[in-house]
């Protein structure tokens, strides 16, 4: 599975197909783990039972032998009340019992300490003569002897009851509790919600502080624990990040943990630190379990990796869309004047003699337009490439008046079929900016506005105040923005230029010029008040001498 | 000539038909011009024109649809107009049945001489089985599996020879690697594109004055190869 794996991972930065390659190969991921899943299931069992009752010395055995003889005691004294009513021979029943409860309840050890102690005790005070391990009667032997065999026998198969069942209980615990996180990180994709269920479910399953960290450099924070956030120490950090760069990653002690590292084909994803005294405290046990869920939680970090991996490369493909997007329609914008203007010359050379005079002043005026209509568009992208590349759009004090009466003469001329209406109702429009972009921004807005509307149909070009703010609008009456192309221009206005059949780049262009001016862009289109479209381009107002430090940050 | 050639442009770009007008028309042919598929579709109905340049990009249709949908009832010359540097899309073109690519932004002349091509060529269906094949100094002669340069025997394996006759039937309009593939070595090797480069290089070795720059087999970078043409162009003896 190792290679996939790694492959797919470097392919990732690629772009649409990659993101269709991970698509795929992220099913045949999920598959493997669901097989992992199964696999670790079947090791749970083997292991919970391969443990039972070898890990039971110590305390436990203690207590299971206190326990046994704290029940034979109390059945001697049951023993004495009763042998006032009945025989002797009765009472070694209640011996029994006592036996059978002592290795039901605490196990088999408890069973067989009981199982002796009561055959001495019952032949102590109960057998003739009483008070000594005498016995008068060769019948009494063979009871007695015959109970000691009952009793280690019942004793012995009544523990080894006791302990399957135990054995069974502590099974489903583990069962449950991998279940529950099996259950918990196929329910959720959010990173930081797996990470969460996997501190708790190790916490839970270990009794103790879980921590879990993941290979990000910067933070020293531990990235989840449980029950309490954890702040690892100089010395923990370091030896988290030592299991991160281990050719050959393996349990550590480390300050307050015992460090494991969780591994997958893809090498560490991520560090689980148990608390140290749950796990290495002197006859602390293994914790059932636990060995399966650390392997579920690296299957589960691994996967939300790739999630979180593969939302990269889909968010990466989508901005490829949108910059070939841009590209073709940049190329196509480059390329139909180039083609009329080389077919048109062409054209002229090779067949100018056969044609029409008319025809030939006609591709004379096409080479000539189209010459313009490149210079143009070579300008706007030479614009564009600037403010892509992050270089300031220059701050001078200028009046907005002088760039939009200069635009207003441009159009005038590229666009002789339509009236340009220039107003201005104030004296004083100035503003912190570059003049000659400003004027490019108006002129591409108006040529915009002069192509979305019928032949003859006015564009007015207006500058005003409005309180602290310069406003300049443009107003066409052709047919209208839909909502959408609104919204396209919003999007454009915050920089992110998006195809549009017409003066794509120019209406980026303004987005991004009016920003850098500290300034905004909005866009109205069919309202009572507007019969086509207005652009309103919204400036602080720069007074003169006032400081204007505070809008620098805005650009 | 009793009769003009109609030339159907199909384009949306009123500047590309402002100078293609005048210029097919004093080249002698008329022009009818639609400025989308759909128009372009129903100006082949309804004027039957004898060869059609159409750009792939159009605003309402596929420009590769609008091939397919022509080819669905006529055989007419299709010459695609295509964005420089869309390889992909000239081949999908040429599968879909176009006869030829001219590469924006061109030259009036060499969008001329892909029309006398393909209007010579009279479309896709092939003439009747011509056996002597001529183009400048090269003459093949199909049957007596011949082929002389200048008047000398050229010696060519079975390989080379077919590969020749596909492309001098092709008569100067470009084929494919995948078509010469089909056509040379049929059609289970249509992706093996490196054995085009061996074959093409030894033709080239020995009809080529000088085999690194060649004047007979030109290479349309990844697309295909094509003959080149002397302007009278592939005479059927």
């Amino acid at each position: 599975m190792s290679k996939p794996v790694r492959r797919h991972k470097d392919r990732i930065r690629i772009g649409v197909a990659a993101a269709r390659a991970i698509a795929g190969r992220r099913g045949s991921v999920m598959m493997g783990e669901h097989h992992r899943e199964e696999t670790t299931a079947l090791r749970v069992t083997d292991h919970v039972e391969s443990r039972s009752g070898a890990d039971r010395p110590g305390i436990r055995l203690v207590g299971a032998v206190g326990a046994g003889l704290a029940i034979v005691a109390a059945a001697m004294l049951l023993g004495q009340r009763l042998t006032t009513v009945l025989p002797s021979a009765y009472v070694v029943s209640i011996f029994l019992v006592a036996v059978l409860i002592a290795a039901a309840v605490f196990g088999p050890w408890s069973g067989l300490v009981a199982a002796i102690a009561s055959f001495f005790v019952f032949d102590y005070f109960f057998v003739e003569p009483t008070f000594t391990f005498d016995v008068d009667d060769p019948r009494e032997v063979f009871a007695l002897g015959v109970f000691l065999v009952a009793a280690i026998t019942t004793g012995g198969l009544a523990g080894r009851l006791r302990e399957t069942a135990d054995a069974a209980r502590r099974r489903a615990d583990t069962l449950a509790l991998l279940q529950d996180f099996a259950a918990g990180v196929s329910a959720t994709t959010d990173p930081a919600e797996i990470r969460a269920l996997v501190a708790r479910h190790v916490a839970g399953c270990i009794g103790a502080t879980a921590v879990l960290f993941e290979p990000r450099s910067g933070s020293d924070e531990a990235a989840e624990s449980w029950p309490q956030p954890v702040t690892p120490t100089k010395a923990e950090r370091r030896a988290v990040d030592a299991s991160f760069a281990a050719v050959d990653p393996r349990a550590v002690e480390a300050g307050r943990f015992v460090l494991r590292p969780l591994v997958t084909a893809d090498g560490v994803v991520a560090v689980v630190g148990l608390a140290r005294e749950a796990v290495t405290a002197p006859g602390g046990e293994a914790h059932d379990g636990l060995e399966a869920l650390l392997e579920q939680a690296a299957v589960a970090l691994e996967r939300s990796r790739f999630a979180e991996e593969g939302a990269a490369a889909r968010a990466a493909a989508e901005e490829e869309r949108l910059r070939s997007a841009l590209l073709s329609s940049i190329s196509h914008d480059l390329r139909t004047p180039l083609a009329t203007i080389l077919g048109s010359v062409t054209s002229l050379r090779q067949l100018g003699d056969r044609m029409e005079a008319e025809d030939r002043a006609d591709l004379l005026l096409a080479i000539e337009e189209e010459t313009v209509r490149l210079s143009r568009f070579v300008a706007d992208l030479l614009v564009m490439t600037r403010l892509e590349a992050g270089l300031d759009v220059r701050r001078d004090w200028i009046d907005v008046g002088d760039p939009a009466a200069a635009a207003a003469d441009h159009l005038r001329r590229v666009h002789p079929d339509h009236p340009i209406r220039f107003s201005r109702t104030t004296a004083t429009a100035s503003v912190r900016g570059e003049a000659t972009l400003f004027e490019q921004v108006l002129f591409n807005l108006g040529d915009n506005a002069a192509k979305a509307s019928p032949k003859g149909a006015p564009i007015e070009i207006a500058v005003a105040l409005d309180g602290a703010d310069v406003v300049v609008t443009i107003t066409d009456r052709g047919r209208g923005l839909g909502r959408e192309e609104i919204a396209r221009l919003f999007q454009q206005g915050e920089g992110r230029a998006t195809p549009t059949g017409q003066g794509g780049l120019g209406l980026a262009i303004a987005g991004r010029v009016i920003a850098a001016m500290g300034g905004s862009l909005a866009a109205e289109s069919r309202t009572a008040e507007v019969p086509g479209t207005r652009i309103t381009l919204r400036l602080p107002r720069a007074e003169s001498g006032a400081p204007l430090d505070g809008e620098e940050g805005e650009a | 000539m009793s009769r003009r050639p109609h030339v159907l442009v199909v384009d949306d770009e009123p500047q590309i038909q402002r100078f293609l007008k005048p210029a097919l028309t004093a080249a002698g042919y008329d022009v009818v011009r639609a400025m989308d598929g759909a128009e372009g579709l129903a100006a082949v109905r309804a004027h039957a024109p004898d060869v059609i340049v159409l750009d792939l990009g159009l605003p309402d249709l596929d420009g590769k649809e609008v091939i397919s949908l022509i080819r669905r009832h006529c055989d007419t010359p299709i010459i695609v107009l295509s964005a420089r540097g869309a390889e992909d899309e000239k081949i999908a073109a040429l599968d879909r049945g176009a006869d030829d690519y001219v590469a924006k932004p061109f030259g009036i002349g060499e969008l001329l001489a892909r029309i006398r091509v393909a209007l010579r060529s009279g479309g896709r269906g092939e003439a009747a089985p011509v056996t002597v094949l001529a183009s400048r100094d090269l003459v093949v002669d199909v049957d007596a599996h011949r082929v002389t340069q200048g008047g000398e025997i050229v010696k060519l394996t079975p390989k080379e020879f077919d590969l020749l006759v596909a492309l001098m039937r092709a008569g100067g309009r470009v084929l494919t690697h995948r078509a010469l593939l089909a056509r040379v070595w049929g059609a289970a090797h249509v992706e093996d594109t490196q054995y085009l480069r061996v074959f093409i290089g030894q033709l080239r070795q020995k009809l080529e004055r000088d085999p690194a720059e060649p004047t007979v087999i030109v290479t349309e970078p990844g697309v295909g190869y094509r003959l080149a043409l002397d302007p009278a162009g592939i005479e059927e003896a």
